[in-house]
């Protein structure tokens, strides 16, 4: 049980890469490989508050949240706005992403920094199994996240004009809506979720600069199976990564623990393209 | 002779084998250990750059695992050199096959996937390396890494560190032949094809499933290859040297240096050998080095320094050599065409609950001009998808001549359909003649083997792709343009090429999607003279338009497709006064149908 | 109301609108005709703002609306309803209609009022509130893209095609909202490839062929129907036969 509070715990941290991934996904219809890298400096930013400055925790997580938000949006400003080809996509958001490692890297060093719970720290026992208040927090948190975001989206005028965007961004233009502040809105909204996330995701990864590239993979196998462009299915599909992992590496041994993520990744990918809750889209030549 | 035509004369590989042997040479002239060890490493890293440009650059594929095979290749040389077999020869064969598994493995999911999935799956490889290794821990020392590699011989001769240099270099200059001779040949042009679009590779009778295959399969290659090379570099493997760094530093290189180019590989590795990677202690500066170069170059420079060298000689060549206008063309323009009678019966089709075609059926015939019109989404679009095998039809059956059209696209074009597209589809980076002679691709097969070593049967095929090109440019009247840039023609002459195109396979169906929207009178009066030369050298032609005056002008026969079904059939004459083809061209008359509430029944 | 002054307009490299020019006035309906791919959807477009205007002018109420962005142009009081009924499929009809009147700024208790409106204007939308936009018919669905720019409260309607691919029991049904809107005192531009049912609501008539306006004026002067034919299918080349109604004006 105590695997099953751990690999839960760690899949509520790739369901979030993941939901972060469908917040811009929806908005802009690009794939931000940069996300998790985002989080990652949402970890340091925590640390660098909590330990370095002594902030009080609400404002940690204020200054995260504001610190990753505005790196988000300079992301936008420079890559992705002028860039339209998949590739170039891929290629710039990853070239963020690396951006961000060394930066990261460079700042802080390369050994991994632990990042204080504001909480209390002491294991406690749940339903058979051990576990730090930090992993509930982390596991109510993801939950919380995506009641919000399906909330949001089904019932806010905002919500449903940003699907209306992902569905048909010129049909938007013309029912007055501005498009691309939408763009950087979410780009703004995904980075100060991932900062906010940061005091929380620490104490569970510690912040290390190379936490980014291995939650980026493993937050889009959570996105492959839950489905693009959807939030329950994030939070079903992250759950399900961090379960395989921790399950494969408890009974089979740590170097299966990722294959096995991969054998998932690929069987989703063959089998069922669209994911879990995704939409098939229509196949147009 | 004078002096351009003389250094046109000059081969463009002239600078690179000059440069190879000078390379080559280096460890007998006599220079230090240190600069051996960066030629080296600058030559494993142009060899992995050179097999990702191959997938991404000319294929357009994002496969970027190439970390990973390398890994592969390493340490299998590696076992091996630890095991007593110490060939260097043999080990690069072993190499190769491996990496050859290795990226077909990786590729097979990018055969069903959209792009970010397949940068994914290739890129989760190199995530695994270290656990992999780990698994296999007796044979690769897992995470403290593989010792007691011996020394690399070849033909039971050791190699010295100067040898093992040289033969580092030679190897690689080989490879870059072998990639040079590819991409300049017709497969490489096949893979710019795919590159911009599938539908319009299968269009010319391109198989996608095999050229995406043979794009992952050719580009491990040289990740293996260079695997052998860096396992007998230092006798020592640890996993720590196939990361996310290296991964990302070998995109990084392929970028800066172009990724659709020969010897864009090779300066992006001289750059980042020299530059970034020189030193472990900026190892932590090395990331945001290549970080910015991803941005930077993604966003600004996206054809990479070999991008820029290219345009410039472009300019100089245009201003100091000028190229001499070609001879016309002077064999027989437009031989006979064996045309063959297209019939559709009774076909049907629905996306959803929207009926796109409803038991259509109408045929063309051979030497005639058959015109298919219609109202905006009255589903020409979707006729033509169907012949050429895009969709799959819900009920009915598409002929040519007696036998059933073949399913797959591609294979639809071998049997001999040709098109054009309403939206030209043409590569970037190609000539007028090199997008022309790609519709020759698939009715003359040559192997890449004969393309790389340029076989007697390749250089054949070769000649006759140049020689029909000229006729069919002759034929569409752009052969002094033959040497231009295809894609920065303007609109209607781009429709020309791909007119061209479309007749360079010698087809047996020609379909023409709105071939003469956007152009110029002139220019429409000529195609107009073009298609009905073709009609009486025995084509099929089937003309989908939107321009009324020239299907009327040039069609013997008008199908008349509206909601989804036939209207009418008939010559021009008759569909000119068809009274239900002008109310479905003028709408209905609101006057009579509201003198009769519910009027228009009658149209049903 | 909207005045097109020498828009010239096109797709990258190829200019589809040449030196077209016409107005739209209050309560009026200028129709714009001509046939498939003679420029009448490209103009639209560079109206709202979809494609590059490269010269020429746009003016609504005077005001110069050619340098806005398309959705400064909807808030300016533009409303459009684009070709092949472009609906938001996945949203109900209610949300298709909120999202109309979304750039507004109203507060929603006032969009109730405007719903109130178009339901009245299209009582078929008023029992599927809450369908979702992709399970309507083909009718319920252009009817629902009008009520969408209604939503938005324009001064002026451009609507591309609403009869295209419609039951002609339909189309009259369409043709009569068009109708009441312009008595409201709307300005609408309507491009229709369908003349007879487009002249029947317009008050003027600007026929496009290749690009040019050929032929425009009150729609009352255009009692021959013949002229307009001509126009769709021209002359054909090799008879001598030229267009009768002549140069632009």
């Amino acid at each position: 049980m105590s695997a099953i509070w751990a690999g839960l715990a760690l899949g509520a941290i790739y369901g979030l890469v993941a939901l972060g991934y469908n917040i811009v996904f929806v908005s802009s219809g690009v794939f931000n490989f940069a996300h998790a890298q985002l989080l990652m400096l949402g970890t340091f930013v925590a640390f660098f508050g909590t330990v370095t400055l002594g902030l009080p925790p609400w404002l940690v997580f204020v200054l995260a949240a504001v610190v990753v938000a505005l790196v988000a949006v300079i992301e936008e400003r420079t890559a992705i706005r002028f860039v339209r080809s998949t590739e170039g996509l891929l290629v710039t958001t990853l070239g963020f992403a690396t951006l961000l490692d060394g930066a990261t890297q460079v700042i802080w060093g390369g050994e991994p920094l632990q990042v204080p719970f504001f909480g209390p720290s002491e294991v406690v026992s749940v339903a058979g199994g051990q576990v730090f208040p930090v992993e509930l927090v982390l596991i109510g948190a993801m939950v919380l996240l995506t009641i919000v975001f399906v909330l949001v989206s089904r019932f806010s005028m905002l919500g449903i004009a940003m699907l209306a965007v992902s569905e048909d961004r010129e049909a938007a233009l013309m029912r007055g809506i501005n498009v691309r502040a939408y763009a950087v809105g979410a780009f703004a909204v995904a980075g100060a979720v991932a900062g906010a996330l940061g005091p929380l995701v620490g104490p569970k990864t510690f912040a290390v600069a190379t936490l980014g590239t291995a939650l980026a993979l493993k937050g889009f196998v959570a996105m492959a199976i839950g489905g693009f462009g959807s939030a329950p299915g994030a939070l079903i599909g992250g759950l399900a990564v961090g379960l395989i992992e921790a399950l494969a590496g408890r009974y089979l041994g740590q170097s299966f623990a990722t294959l096995m993520v991969f054998v998932a990744l690929l069987a989703v990918l063959l089998f069922k393209p669209t994911g879990l809750f995704g939409h098939a889209r229509e196949r147009v030549v | 002779m004078n002096l351009a035509t003389a250094a046109r004369r000059i081969p463009s590989w002239s600078l690179p084998l000059v440069l190879a042997v000078v390379v080559a040479l280096l460890p007998v002239l006599g220079v230090g250990s240190s600069v051996l060890r960066q030629v080296v490493l600058v030559c494993i890293l142009a060899l992995l750059v050179s097999g990702l440009n191959l997938s991404l650059g000319y294929a357009g594929e994002l496969a970027l695992g190439q970390a990973a095979i390398y890994a592969g290749g390493a340490y299998v040389s590696g076992y091996l050199g630890a095991h007593g077999q110490t060939d260097l020869l043999v080990q690069l064969v072993v190499a190769c096959g491996v990496a050859l598994v290795l990226g077909l493995i990786t590729g097979i999911p990018g055969l069903r996937l959209n792009k970010w999935a397949l940068a994914m799956v290739s890129f989760f490889l190199v995530l695994l390396v270290p656990d992999i290794l780990d698994l296999f821990e007796e044979e690769t020392g897992g995470r403290l890494g593989l010792t007691g590699i011996e020394p690399v011989t070849l033909f039971g001769l050791p190699l010295d560190r100067e040898a093992f240099a040289v033969a580092v270099v030679v190897v690689t200059a080989l490879w870059i032949v072998v990639f040079r001779n590819l991409v300049t040949s017709r497969h490489g042009t096949a893979f710019l094809v795919l590159r911009e679009s599938p539908v319009l590779a299968s269009s010319t009778g391109i198989s996608v499933f095999r050229m995406k295959l043979s794009a992952y399969a050719i580009g491990a290659l040289p990740a293996g290859i260079a695997g052998t090379l860096f396992a007998n570099l230092d006798q020592y493997l640890s996993p720590e040297s196939f990361g996310f760094a290296l991964a990302v530093s070998i995109l990084a290189a392929s970028i800066l240096g172009g990724s659709a180019s020969v010897y864009g590989a090779l300066i992006g590795a001289v750059i980042l050998q020299l530059g970034p990677l020189q030193s472990t202690e900026f190892e932590q500066y090395a990331l945001i080095v290549y970080g910015l170069l991803l941005l930077v170059c993604g966003v600004l420079l996206s054809s990479g320094i070999a991008g820029i060298v290219g345009r410039l000689r472009k300019k100089v060549e245009r201003r100091w050599l000028p190229r001499e206008q070609a001879p016309p063309y002077e064999g027989e323009l437009l031989p006979d065409l064996d045309g063959a009678r297209l019939s559709v019966e009774g076909l049907s089709k629905s996306f959803g609950g929207l009926h796109a075609l409803d038991g259509v059926t109408l045929d063309a015939r051979p030497g005639e001009v058959t015109a298919l019109i219609g109202p905006n989404g009255s589903g020409k679009t979707t006729m033509l998808n169907m012949i050429c095998g895009y969709y799959r039809a819900d009920a009915g059956e598409i002929r040519l001549d007696d036998t059933v059209s073949p399913r797959a696209p591609f294979q639809v074009a071998r049997a001999g359909v040709a098109r054009t597209f309403q939206t030209p589809s043409i590569p970037s980076g190609i000539t007028v003649a090199e997008a022309v002679r790609a519709g020759r691709y698939a009715t003359e097969h040559t192997s890449f083997l004969s393309a790389v070593l340029r076989l007697p049967a390749y250089r054949r095929a070769r000649a006759r792709d140049l020689d029909e090109a000229a006729r069919v440019l002759t034929l569409v009247g752009l052969q002094d343009l033959a040497h231009e840039d295809a894609t920065s023609l303007p609109l209607g002459t781009r429709r020309l090429l791909e007119v061209a195109r479309s007749l360079i396979s010698r087809p047996r169906v020609l379909l023409f999607d709105e071939v003469a929207s956007g152009l110029d009178e002139d220019e429409v009066d000529r195609l107009g003279e073009l298609i009905r030369r073709l009609r009486d050298a025995g084509a099929t032609i089937v003309l989908v338009e939107h321009n009324f005056r020239l299907v009327l002008a040039l069609a013997d026969r008008i199908h008349v497709l509206a909601r989804g079904s036939i209207l009418a059939t008939g010559s021009p004459a008759e569909i000119e006064n068809h009274p239900d083809v002008l109310r479905e061209y003028l709408g209905t008359p609101v006057a009579s149908a509201a003198a009769t509430p519910g009027g228009g029944r009658d149209d049903d | 109301m909207l005045s097109v002054k020498d828009l010239v307009t096109g797709y990258g490299d190829m200019r589809v609108v040449r030196e077209v020019s016409f107005d739209v006035l209050p309560g009026e309906v200028t129709a714009l005709l001509g046939r498939n791919g003679a420029g009448k959807t490209t103009t639209l477009r560079a109206i709202a703002g979809l494609n590059k205007i490269t010269s020429g002018s746009v003016r609504l109420d005077g005001a110069d609306i050619g340098p806005l962005p398309p959705h400064r142009r909807i808030r300016a009081g533009l409303g459009v309803v684009q070709e092949n009924k472009r609906v938001f499929k996945r949203h109900t009809v209610e949300a298709n209609l909120l999202l109309g009147g979304y750039s507004t700024g109203v507060r929603r208790k006032q969009l109730r009022e405007s719903l109130e409106e178009v339901y009245e204007l299209f009582p078929a939308l008023r029992g599927r509130t809450s369908t979702p936009a992709g399970q309507l018919s083909g009718g319920q669905q252009q009817m629902l893209a009008i009520g969408q720019a209604i939503m938005g409260r324009p001064k002026l309607l451009m609507l591309d095609e609403p009869s295209a691919g419609l039951a002609p029991a339909i189309v009259l049904e369409v043709m009569d909202s068009v109708e009441k809107l312009k008595r409201s005192g709307l300005g609408i531009l309507l491009v229709e490839q369908a003349v007879e049912a487009a002249v029947g609501v317009a008050d003027r008539v600007a026929v496009l062929e290749i690009g040019r306006v050929v032929m425009s004026g009150p729609a009352g002067a255009i009692d021959d129907l013949e002229i307009i034919k001509e126009a769709y299918f021209g002359r054909v080349p090799g008879t001598d036969a030229g267009l009768t109604t002549g140069a632009p004006d």
